[in-house]
């Protein structure tokens, strides 16, 4: 019951937030040279991602969500 | 019909046009052949990093990553990974505190460790781990990417194989990408001895010790325990669609959908059965997981760049039919100081609650449940983190460094502790230390 409620709250969050979202521009080639730079990729450090992903993984119980792939380890 | 150089005569001045094509044609052909011929191959773009992880008296670890790619053709990518863990210390083996030594054996039976009185039990460990994993980008169509990757990682005690395909399409101009994906994991555990039976009793008594020790080889087919290695497999579906917002604003929504089945359980955690009244240990059970676990996630990540800073942010929901809810938020501020230098604080926020079959302890009398673990890991808390990070331009690369503080804290003294337990600390406050020296550059 707390799970549902927690998961349509968090559902509805969701839906608001990327609706607000649509008014997307029409974003020409050209005027996206702020979102080609390395610092505004997602992630904007791939080794630096990876390394909080293992350590998170081994020390919490929920993991994932940025991606899929990668390795498991036995995480004492 | 007149042929080219007839033509060319016909028209006037022909030595002012001949000397005009010629210039032009050798101009425009040199430069081409030029390109041709010394077109370099594509550079490889090297990431790589050294990580210290250190948790106060309990893990640390040594992690050197090296990351690389390269264009390897028209739109195609190949992305290499060499990683290497180097683990030392102690892990909390799930036991409870007490006012008295506690003795407990390792999986195997055939080692014994004592804690002293009023200490939290831990168990030593000393593991390495060598990971490795490969992928290639390649365009399926003008719209549509692919990327394969192969992955796997070899522990003292745990071995893992991994596939993984992504399918990424742009439509909208561009502006959208849909992925989907599934990745596909087979893992082995093979703790040092055998597979410890699950909620097995720990023996306790000198002599149990010892028959535990002598029997540990003869023992091998009887009751649940005695396999010298199990194995589990994960499966992970995402689906994911990237938006570009605005020029400076791009958004990541994703859900992920994950199923482990198999051996879940941690064969070197266990629990404390305590006196009702007491508090005191009375024995210990090896713990016990469910055999799958359905895991799912909704990940938003949002990145926006103000005039020279950016700042990304990212929130996630987790829950899974453990009983497990999680929510993550993590927060980057990249701060520009201007040539390259930038200074980037980070603040990370993480909440779960505790799975339905995790227990600090059981007590004399109770049935023992179906499922149990006193696994902190799957206890309810709360985890912040706090870094700064400092990047540079050196040699044509970037060089950075990050300092991190991590601290995890639970419920310390639960209402159902009984007896000599409300005079201990059951959830001790984790706090580690996380720094990490990059070096990206090209060659």
């Amino acid at each position: 019951m707390k799970k549902s409620e927690s998961l349509r709250a968090i559902a509805t969050i969701f839906c608001v937030l990327w609706l607000s979202g649509c008014s997307f521009e029409a974003v020409r080639p050209w005027e996206r040279g702020a979102l080609a730079q390395k610092k505004m990729q997602i992630p904007a450090d791939k080794l630096e991602a990876f390394s909080d992903e293992h350590i998170y993984f081994s020390k919490e119980a929920a993991s994932g969500g940025q991606g899929i792939g990668g390795g498991g380890c036995g995480c004492n | 019909m007149m042929s080219e150089e007839e033509r060319i005569n016909s028209n006037k001045p022909s030595a002012v046009r001949r000397a005009l094509a010629m210039a032009t044609s050798s101009l425009l052909a040199a430069p081409l052949h030029a390109v041709e011929e010394s077109e370099p191959p594509s550079p490889w773009e090297f990431d790589s990093s050294i990580l210290y992880y250190d948790e106060q008296d309990r893990v640390r670890v040594v992690k050197p990553v090296l990351a690389a790619r390269k264009e390897v053709g028209e739109e195609r990518f190949l992305d290499v990974r060499v990683v290497f863990d180097a683990m030392t210390g102690a892990s909390p083996n799930g036991a409870t505190p007490s006012s008295e030594p506690q003795t407990f054996t390792t999986p195997s039976g055939e080692d014994v460790y004592t804690v002293g009185r009023n200490q939290y039990p831990m168990r030593d460990f000393e593991d390495e781990r060598v990971a490795a994993s490969i992928a290639l980008e390649t365009p399926v169509s003008r719209m549509v990417r692919m990327v394969l990757g192969l992955n796997g990682s070899v522990e003292t005690d745990y071995v893992a194989l991994g596939g993984s395909a992504l399918l990424q399409k742009d439509i909208n101009n561009r502006l959208t990408t849909l992925s989907t994906g599934i990745a596909v994991s087979y893992e082995l555990v093979k703790p040092d001895g055998n597979i410890p039976g699950e909620l097995d009793t720990i023996a306790l008594t000198a002599e149990n010790l010892a028959q535990a020790a002598s029997d540990d080889d003869d023992d091998d087919d009887n009751e649940e325990g005695g396999d010298d290695e199990e194995q589990k497999v994960i499966v992970d579906l995402l689906f994911g669609i990237t938006q570009v917002v605005n020029k400076r604003t791009i958004s990541q929504l994703n859900y992920t959908l994950g199923l482990s089945s198999g051996y879940l359980t941690d064969p070197y955690k266990i629990v404390s059965r305590v006196g009702a009244t007491d508090g005191l240990p009375v024995e210990y059970l090896y713990e016990k997981r469910p055999g799958s676990r359905l895991r799912n996630s909704l990940y938003w990540h949002t990145a926006h760049q103000f005039d020279e800073d950016s700042i990304h942010f990212s929130y996630r929901f987790f829950w899974d039919d453990w009983g497990i809810v999680a929510h993550t938020a993590d927060l980057r501020y990249r701060y520009e100081l201007g040539s390259g230098h930038y200074l980037q604080p980070h603040l990370r926020y993480y909440t779960q609650t505790a799975a339905d079959f995790y227990r600090h302890s059981l007590v004399s009398g109770e049935r023992t449940p179906r499922y149990v673990s006193a696994d902190l890991r799957l206890g309810e808390f709360v985890s912040t983190t706090l870094g700064l990070k400092y990047g540079m331009p050196l040699l044509d690369g970037e060089l950075s460094l990050r300092i991190e503080q991590m601290r995890q804290q639970g419920d310390s003294y639960p209402g159902d502790a009984v007896g000599d337990q409300k005079n201990h600390d059951l959830f001790p406050t984790l706090e580690a230390a996380i720094v990490q020296l990059s070096y990206s550059f090209i060659f």
